[in-house]
């Protein structure tokens, strides 16, 4: 073990940078950082940052297990926070984009959209109704806030997949 | 020269750079901080011996603290290492909390996961010369080693003393050495004849 000894106090040298660099690459291959893991991070940090709910997934359908009308998927996912809930159906456009129709249960309430590629806000009809579009798959979160009771704590999705 | 054009510095003087943006009100530079990072704090979390799952939770959790607490890091040359020993502290904290709640049935299971995570005979078949002699003596070191090292190999040599130190690997006051994780590395390489152009490690 003498020698293992003397290499440990022996200053590093171009060949254990290019030990190390292989290993970072094996090790990226191997174990990859998950391509979403920022904008979840950056999730966590508008729901503390907004002190907000994050909404609890309550029920998932597809219609009819994913029957096709015509080109489109329809989902409908809900969302339940202690005093909103919202109910958001994603129709799946030819070409790759989607709808984002939703009904929440109050209104009206201001509706942010965060994609990785960055926020936009909408607000509801009086009945609650709102519109979005994405132009493809991504992972989104969405951020509900009451505009008749303006210090209500906002309520977040969790991010989801659509 | 703005943060991010940086990049022929070190992860630790990018990410000092970045702090100290975000901390004179640059909101954007936090995120620029993350991507930098997030795969540093990955590979620590994975270290610790998490799923993937739990290291998500975990690198998560340590950017929100930070998020929460940025203004008591008084100095941006501390973000880096704030980051790594946070990381890292959870991180032993939930495997150690995972590891009791574990059913005596699931020991087995743990082992043959532990078992997957070394190169196997067709990855090893599958990889180039070099990669897989490598990959093959990474493998065979103890955890701890592989652990220290995953983190190390995530930076570049400026970052090497950084690193060592945060993650409590004695490093030389003078210049860095390379500490027994790296020389049991580079004496197995040394030693196999499968590894090409290598110089003596002494």
């Amino acid at each position: 073990m003498n020698y293992v000894d003397d290499v440990s106090r022996a200053p590093l040298d171009d060949e254990d940078v290019r030990v190390l660099e292989t290993l970072g690459r094996l090790l990226d291959e191997h174990d990859p950082v998950p391509s979403d893991l920022a904008d979840k991070v950056a999730f966590a940090i508008t729901v503390a940052a907004l002190e907000a709910e994050v909404a609890e997934l309550t029920m998932v359908s597809s219609e009819a297990a994913g029957v096709r009308r015509d080109t489109e998927v329809a989902d409908t996912i809900t969302f339940s926070g202690a005093d909103l809930t919202a109910m958001i159906t994603i129709e799946t456009r030819p070409g790759g984009g989607r709808l984002l129709s939703g009904r929440v249960s109050a209104a009206p309430v201001s509706v942010e959209l965060t994609t990785p590629a960055g926020s936009r806000t909408t607000r509801t009809d009086d009945h609650g109704r709102f519109e979005l579009e994405l132009d493809e798959r991504c992972l989104v979160y969405l951020v509900f806030q009451r505009l008749d009771e303006p210090g209500s704590r906002p309520m977040a999705t969790p991010p989801i997949e659509i | 020269m703005t943060p991010t054009e940086s990049t022929s510095q070190g992860l630790a003087d990018r990410a000092t750079a970045e702090f100290r943006a975000y901390q004179e009100g640059d909101e954007a530079a936090l995120l620029r901080l993350v991507a930098l990072l997030n795969p540093l704090l990955w590979h620590v979390a994975r270290g610790c011996g998490l799923d993937a799952d739990a290291a998500e939770d975990v690198v998560q959790e340590t950017w929100v603290a930070l998020w929460k607490g940025a203004e008591r890091i008084h100095s941006p040359q501390a973000v880096l290492q704030w980051l790594l020993v946070t990381t890292r502290r959870r991180a032993l904290t939930v495997a150690a909390r995972t590891r009791r709640q574990a059913e005596p049935a699931d020991a087995a299971q743990l082992l043959e996961t532990r078992a997957d995570e070394s190169p196997g005979p067709e990855e090893e078949a599958l990889g180039r010369d070099g990669d897989q002699v490598l990959w093959h003596h990474y493998g065979a070191l103890s955890q701890r080693c592989q652990a220290l090292l995953r983190v190390i190999a995530q930076g570049g040599r400026p970052d090497y003393a950084t690193l060592a130190g945060a993650l409590g690997m004695p490093v030389g006051s003078i210049g860095p050495t390379r500490g027994r994780c790296l020389a049991k590395l580079r004496v197995a390489l040394e030693s196999d004849p499968r590894w090409s152009g290598g110089t003596s490690a002494k």
